[in-house]
């Protein structure tokens, strides 16, 4: 279990990145949805002791994850948003290295291990070129093999399935839940989708604060009833806006549809809407806005 | 579109806070040149303020500088758009190849040129300041500040063109900072270093800058001309300068190629690899556990170890510098085979002493590029995120690149030692003795690699980016350094692994020196572990680039075993700095240099009231001198007899030990009254006053430990074999001596001292070389190890061997200069006696087993010497002559010195020397035959210390040997000596602080005694004739000779001279002597017309004129020459005995192939004509069928005919051409 207490991070421009932050992470996976600039990268960075943050403190089991990071990075698995590579070294060479860094010093089981993970996310046929000449996929899957190496027990991974096609994306998101039984699993995303579909328990950050959290399928199930959508021409839109609590506004088959918050039927046309995760993050950044605007 | 590519190029680049920050810089520092003295540039030439010379100098300054943003600026001015992906935004407009090549080109170039004229108006500027000293800039002419500023303009633009080349070539900031520092080095010694021979004109066509060329055609310029004068620029000039800005064109043109190939914008970009099919899943991944052993520790240390390798050893930069290092170490070592302008041979220990400092300089300056790389590798290339999370201690990332950066800087010089080796071989040196090298500049080297790779991780790991890692860095491993020698706090301790060389020697390898650098060593060592651990300590891991953080928490860290480490490792710097401190600060005496200069003032201002001291005379003297060379001691006891020459009673002297470690000294009926311990000066009281005439002898005890800590000049008096102990180091003196005080006129005005202080009247009549010593009876015993030959001055009495001791004693059979050395070594001796007619003289010629090469040559020009100086000055009064070679430890580049009997001949310049051609004067002969000399000029005759005593001895002695050299050398006619002494006497001049003294009024000019003395004395004995002339000098000897007080004087060698001379030649003499004059002839115009076979009509313009000049070159009157003979001649094919002796003298074995461009020339006719400062039209008609050649006036020569052009038409000299001396003939 990853427990984070009262975290902030302030940086040497004076921006908040993290305020505050209290949240505990079980075994399995874990979602964390947010906004950009809410902060999920400086948290992922502090958790996986990039980043020493200003204040707080953050516990990985019996791992006091900010006094003791070698012990945290010995299980911990990382997958940041970007990355760079080596030029002119090979994927199988780069994994080595990494599989070295991370203490493999047996030279058979490094290999074994190397080349499963190359078979896993794909990259058997490219082992040999350079990781530099990949297209983003493969540098992506790259990226994964990388964070999978040594069975890590805490796996950060920020954005993963981002330029992966669908088959590569279910793939990926088949292995990750294969690991969740005995990992703590931290998945940053904007893929809403990804979340729905792999982490029972998720959070949303906004401002640097985790602004919902709790398991996945109850604070989905907070929505229920009170989500409506309507088709609506584009000149109606603005009114709409000013008369309903509006959380989306979306284009389908050319047409523009609103969805809004109501404890009770709007009428005036709307339907009920079946509740999803993205109106929850939808609907929770739209109270977020509203209560960051009330505050003086 | 050109246009606003240019436009929008310029204001991006004048916004760049680096270059304004570089321009206020170099901006600041040319405007303290000028306005605040201590930072005024003095390139030797005090003199010279305003001239173009100077400016030149400044703005080769300026543009060297300038350089490093050019470097940043025009290389990166088209590579940031491919760095920056706006390449493809770019290319998608309107935008053409040519127009963003040169757009961008031009847009760079104009802020650097920007720059560059605000320096040239900014000097303009200061040289107008109306409260500067009226005198600071007195001849500030603009063209003066022009000419150069456009000349160094031409090297900045070529310059940024081949910069924007390689900027766009390499696509790589450090592969361009690289060349350009390859370029400059390379340059520094192509122009410092390299002796090109003959081919000169590789090095101007080398010099990117143009400067060699300009300073080569005005190297000779007198002070007034320099000042003057604008530069001349010499064709040389002009092809160097068409050459370089024909590459730069190249340059820019090649930049625009390449962006139409695959790498550049234009061309064909690469296509990333294609993804592969997504094949099935394949079930469950396979786990493994990680185990953080030792096994993991050596696998990540060696992991990191192998991919920093990788990346620094197969990067284009390292090449580049390999490449760049294996060039400039060539260079190096090829001057290893030169002793001045001298050939020797380029042994190990020489090619070691080449090789040190280049190589500490290197190491020094790319230990930061490697470490800069290393430590910002992942973050510039964006996969720390990936390596950070990884679990390593930092002890994974310090010691690979520590081991790295190590490898690759120590691989410098050791490709160094290899170019070294390779340039011995080529030089016919192929001995490889690798194991030397190994042991004098690898073990020494690999320790200062450690240490300046140590402190360059640091600097990049604790600063947040590069250029604070650089800038950190300069200030720690350079900057502290330069700013104690700066600030005048030079102390050893500031100096961070800049060790000097142990002082090597053919005698015995480092000897006991290198225990003097040990601690030195192991005190820098520790200070780079204490770097070392604190990068360990504050190892940058993940985003955070700051310190503060970090810092924040060290105290964690500290706690740690690094932390415990980084205690003790402290502790013990502090240990070793401390004890290097007790050595330096404690034991021994320390100043600064500023220290000193402020003691040297002081101790003239204290000790010049005790120099007009009567004191008493050294007139005997016994010494018992015990070298050990095992322990690198030696002790000493003597006597000296002092006698009262003066006419009154003697109350108190002065004993003056100086820097001598007296361990006592007493003397019957006086006693120690004071003791002045600064300046290790004595005074003492005669109880009982010494009456005039009265002998008393006074007895002293005195010693030398060579063993030393920490030392920057450990004394090398003694050493295990090879000691050479001047009679300074171990006997005191009765008089104030002037050696310590300031002399250059801009520290004794800074010091507040007189421009001059004149010799008091008690002084001046002394001699100059050992005031208060007449010439001395001396007893000298000499102890040493057996297996070593001690040698001093004197006939062998005595040798007694004993306790594994040999001891020998020698006695002069004349009285001797109380001046003179004692010297110890495991010597073989050559020995040879000759017979004169005035008895026998042994020479004796003492030299290490293995150093035979040149014991004949030496031996020649002994025998020679001592026969000629004998015949013509009078005999040898020593019995016998001794040359001893003699490690070059203290030589200060000077080949041999004369003591009376003896000649110590350093190592370097004479035992190596090689000599190719044995028909050419070599200097070997020229040294000995120069030193030789000294036996009668100056340990026979003795001048006083008035001015002008130098041509009473190296004026005279270097005057000599070329008597000596004619009779060796016959068939040599290129008088090279003769021609050096001239070289010496015109650049000398011109670089005068004071002004050009004359030879009646020098005190330690070199280039008047070495250079103008001799020319001068050597052209009177021509003009007076050689037989009055010699005579002169011998009578000279024989009034003088052996003389105390009145010590004779250059005016006395007047007189003597003029005796000789007509009455019609005195007024030369007086002008060759208390003038400075040049004598000048011009033929400026030739035309002949033939009207009849047997006739010639000659029309000409010529003016032959003296002219005095002033202490600065100012010509201040021109006279004309009356009598000068005009020679018509004619060319003709050399004769077969010419041509014969041409052949052998050039060691040409097939005589014919000279025969086509052997010429001499033959007299038609003469004419004597008086001819005025002023050009003269003048017409001949020459009854001959003949000529038709040229014209010759003194050294003037115009050749006459179709097309005839004679660089020689104007002569100028410093010594009248015979043909314009008064008809002179012996008395």
């Amino acid at each position: 279990m990853l427990t984070i207490t009262d975290l902030s991070h302030i940086y040497p421009n004076g921006v908040k990145a993290i305020s505050n932050l209290n949240l505990t992470i079980p075994t399995g996976m874990f979602g964390l949805l947010g906004p950009n600039g809410a902060g999920k990268s400086t948290l992922m960075r502090s958790i996986a002791t990039l980043q020493t943050p200003t204040q707080g403190a953050i516990q990985f089991g019996e791992i006091d994850v900010l006094k003791q990071p070698t012990r945290l990075r010995a299980q911990l698995g990382y997958l940041p948003q970007e990355f760079g590579v080596y030029p002119r070294v090979s994927a199988l060479q780069l994994l080595d290295h990494f599989a070295r860094l991370k203490g493999f010093s047996k030279t058979k089981e490094r290999k074994e291990m190397i080349e499963g993970l190359l078979s896993q996310v794909n990259l058997w046929e490219a082992r040999k070129k350079a990781v530099a000449s990949f297209s983003g996929g493969m540098r992506q899957r790259f990226g994964i093999a990388q964070a999978l190496i040594g069975d890590p027990k805490l796996l950060i991974v920020d954005e993963p399935t981002a330029g992966l096609d669908p088959e590569e994306r279910a793939r990926f998101l088949n292995l990750l839940a294969s690991l969740s039984d005995e990992a703590v699993i931290i998945l940053s995303t904007h893929i809403v989708e990804d979340v729905s579909d792999l982490c029972p328990s998720m959070a949303i950050m906004a401002g640097g604060r985790i602004v919902l959290e709790g398991k996945t399928s109850e604070l989905i199930g907070r929505l229920d009833g009170i989500v409506w959508r309507k088709v609506v021409s584009r000149t109606e839109v603005a009114e709409h806006q000013s008369q309903y609590r509006v959380i989306a506004t979306r284009l389908f088959a050319g047409e523009t549809v609103l969805h809004v918050l109501s404890e009770t039927d709007p009428a005036n046309g709307f339907l009920p809407l079946q509740q999803g995760l993205e109106e929850l993050y939808m609907a929770t950044m739209q109270q977020d806005r509203a209560v960051d605007r009330r505050t003086p | 579109m050109f246009w606003t590519i240019t436009r929008f190029e310029a204001w991006y680049q004048l916004r760049n806070v680096y270059l304004l920050a570089w321009a206020f810089l170099s901006l600041s520092v040319t405007s303290a040149i000028f306005l605040y003295e201590p930072m005024r540039i003095d390139p030797g030439e005090s003199l010279i303020s305003t001239s173009a010379t100077y400016f030149l100098l400044i703005f080769l300054g300026i543009v060297v500088g300038l350089m490093v943003p050019m470097t940043a600026i025009l290389g990166g001015a088209v590579v940031r758009d491919l760095q920056l992906g706006s390449g493809e935004l770019l290319k998608a407009t309107l935008l053409t190849r040519t127009g963003y090549v040169f757009g961008r080109f031009l847009g760079a170039f104009l802020p650097i040129a920007l720059i560059y004229l605000l320096h040239i108006v900014l000097i303009w500027l200061v040289c107008q300041w109306p409260s500067l000293p009226a005198n600071k800039y007195p001849d500030f002419e603009l063209a003066a500040l022009l000419q150069p500023a456009a000349i160094m303009a031409s090297t900045l633009l070529s310059m940024a063109c081949i910069l924007f080349a390689v900027g766009t070539l390499a696509r790589s900031a450090l592969v361009s900072y690289i060349i350009i520092a390859l370029l400059i080095g390379a340059w520094v010694f192509t122009l410092t270093k390299v002796e090109f021979g003959g081919y000169e004109e590789m090095r101007n066509a080398l010099d990117w800058t143009g400067f060699a060329s300009v300073l080569l055609a005005n190297d000779t310029l007198s002070i007034h001309e320099r000042n003057t004068e604008l530069l001349t620029l010499s064709p040389d000039f002009y092809r160097n300068r068409t050459v370089w800005l024909c590459i730069g064109g190249l340059s820019l043109l090649a930049a625009w190629l390449l962006q139409g190939t695959r790498g550049g914008l234009w061309g064909n970009r690469r296509i990333d690899a294609a993804a592969g099919p997504m094949p099935p899943e394949d079930g469950q991944l396979k786990r493994y556990q990680t185990k953080l052993d030792l096994a993991a520790l050596r696998t990540q240390i060696w992991a990191r170890l192998t991919l920093d390798l990788k990346r620094i050893v197969i990067s284009p930069a390292f090449g580049l510098l390999i490449a760049g290092a294996i060039y400039l170490f060539w260079i190096i070592a090829n001057n290893t085979g030169s002793f001045g302008d001298r050939g020797i041979e380029p042994v190990t220990r020489l090619l070691v002493k080449e090789l040190y400092n280049p190589s500490m300089l290197l190491v020094a300056l790319t230990a930061s590029i490697f470490a800069s790389e290393l430590v910002w590798s992942d973050t510039d290339r964006r996969i720390h995120e990936l390596i950070d999370v990884t679990p390593t201690t930092s002890w994974v990332y310090v010691i690979p690149k520590l081991l790295v950066v190590c490898f690759a800087t120590m691989s410098f010089v050791l490709v160094g030692s290899a170019a070294g080796l390779a340039a011995q071989a080529a030089k016919g040196y192929p001995l490889f003795e690798v194991g030397k090298i190994a042991l004098w500049l690898w073990l020494p080297m690999s320790l200062t690699v450690l240490q300046f790779s140590a402190v360059a991780l640091f600097c990049h790991c604790v600063t947040p980016n590069k250029v604070w890692g650089w800038v950190l860095y300069i200030a720690l491993a350079i900057g502290i350094s330069l700013l104690s020698d700066l600030t005048g706090v030079d102390h050893v301790l500031f100096d961070y692994a800049f060790v000097e060389l142990v002082p090597l020697s053919d005698f015995n390898g480092q000897a006991h020196f290198w225990k003097n650098n040990v601690w030195l060593q192991l005190h820098w060592t520790l200070i780079a572990c204490i770097f070392l651990l604190s990068a360990v300590l504050m190892w940058r891991r993940g985003v955070e680039q700051r310190l503060k953080p970090r810092l924040a928490a060290l105290s964690i860290e500290l706690r740690s075993a690094t932390g415990l480490a980084l205690a003790v490792v402290c502790l013990a710097s502090l240990a070793s700095g401390s004890w290097i401190f007790y050595h330096t600060n404690v034991v021994n005496s320390f100043l600064t240099d500023g220290g000193y200069k402020k003691w040297a003032a002081q101790s003239e201002r204290d000790l010049a009231p005790l120099e007009s001291w009567p004191g008493p005379t050294i007139v005997a003297l016994k010494l018992e001198v015990d070298i050990r060379p095992k322990k690198v001691t030696a002790t000493a006891s003597g006597a000296l007899t002092l006698e009262n020459r003066t006419n009154r009673p003697l109350t108190q002297f002065i004993l003056n030990h100086g820097s001598i470690f007296l361990e006592s000294a007493s003397m019957p009926g006086a006693n120690l009254k004071e003791e002045i311990k600064d300046y290790g000066i004595a005074v003492w009281t005669f109880t009982k006053p010494l009456k005039p005439g009265e002998k008393r002898d006074l007895t002293f005890k005195s010693s030398i430990d060579g063993n030393t800590v920490a030392s920057e000049n450990p004394p090398t008096a003694v050493v295990s074999n090879g000691s050479f102990i001047e009679s300074s180091k171990l006997v005191p003196s009765v008089r104030i001596d002037r050696g310590s005080w300031l002399i250059d006129p801009k520290e004794r005005q800074k010091y507040d001292l007189p421009e001059k202080r004149p010799l008091p009247d008690a002084m001046v009549d002394e001699n100059n070389y050992t005031p208060g010593s007449a010439w001395v009876d001396a007893d000298i015993i000499v102890s040493t190890d057996v297996g070593q030959i001690p040698v001093a001055p004197g006939i062998l009495v005595r040798e007694t061997v004993k306790d594994d001791r040999v001891t020998r004693h020698y006695r002069p059979p004349v009285k001797i200069n109380n001046a003179f050395a004692v010297q110890s070594a495991n010597y073989v001796v050559k020995r040879e006696r000759i017979e004169l007619a005035n008895g026998p003289v042994d020479l004796e010629i003492y030299h290490l087993p293995n150093f035979t090469r040149n014991v004949e040559v030496i031996m020649t020009a002994m025998k020679s010497s001592v026969q000629t100086f004998s015949e013509l000055y009078g005999p040898y009064p020593f019995g016998v002559l001794r040359i001893i070679q003699t490690p070059s430890y203290g030589a200060r580049d000077i080949a041999a010195q004369a003591y009376s009997g003896t000649v110590p001949f350093y190592e370097d310049g004479g035992w190596l020397q090689i000599i190719e051609n044995r028909k050419w004067v070599d200097d070997l002969s020229h040294i000995t035959a120069h030193e030789v000399a000294h036996m009668w000029w100056g340990h026979q005759v003795r001048p006083s210390a008035r001015p002008g005593a130098r041509v009473l001895t190296e004026g005279l002695a270097e005057m000599s040997s070329w008597i000596v050299l004619k009779n060796l050398f016959p068939n040599d006619s290129t008088f090279s000596y003769f021609h050096d002494a001239e070289s010496a006497y015109s650049t000398g001049r011109g670089k005068e602080k004071t002004g050009e003294p004359t030879l009646s009024t020098l005190e330690g000019e070199d280039y008047l005694a070495y250079g103008k003395a001799p020319i001068v004395l050597d052209s009177l004995r021509t003009a007076i004739g050689p037989h009055a002339f010699d005579a002169a000098l011998r009578s000279f000897i024989e009034t003088h000779g052996f003389a105390d007080r009145p010590y004779p004087n250059v005016q006395d060698l007047i007189g003597s001279i003029k005796q000789a001379a007509k009455p019609e030649v005195h007024s030369v003499i007086d002008q060759l002597f208390n003038e400075r004059t040049t004598w000048n002839s011009e033929i400026s115009y030739l035309d002949i017309v033939k009207p009849t076979k047997t006739r010639a009509a000659v029309r000409l313009t010529a003016r032959a004129w003296i002219e005095t000049l002033d202490k600065l070159g100012k010509p201040v009157r021109s006279t004309g020459i009356k009598g000068a003979p005009l020679r018509f001649f004619e060319s003709i094919r050399c004769s077969e005995d010419e041509l014969k002796r041409t052949a052998e003298l050039n060691n040409v074995t097939a005589p014919d192939i000279l025969r086509d461009n052997c010429m001499m020339t033959e007299q038609i006719a003469q004419y004597t004509v008086d001819l005025k400062p002023s050009p003269q039209n003048l017409q001949f008609d020459l009854p001959t069928t003949r000529w038709g050649s040229g014209v010759r006036l003194g050294d003037a020569v115009r050749w006459g005919g179709k097309g005839a052009v004679n660089s020689q038409s104007y002569a100028s000299s410093l010594y009248p051409h015979e043909d314009f001396l008064p008809s002179q003939k012996p008395k």
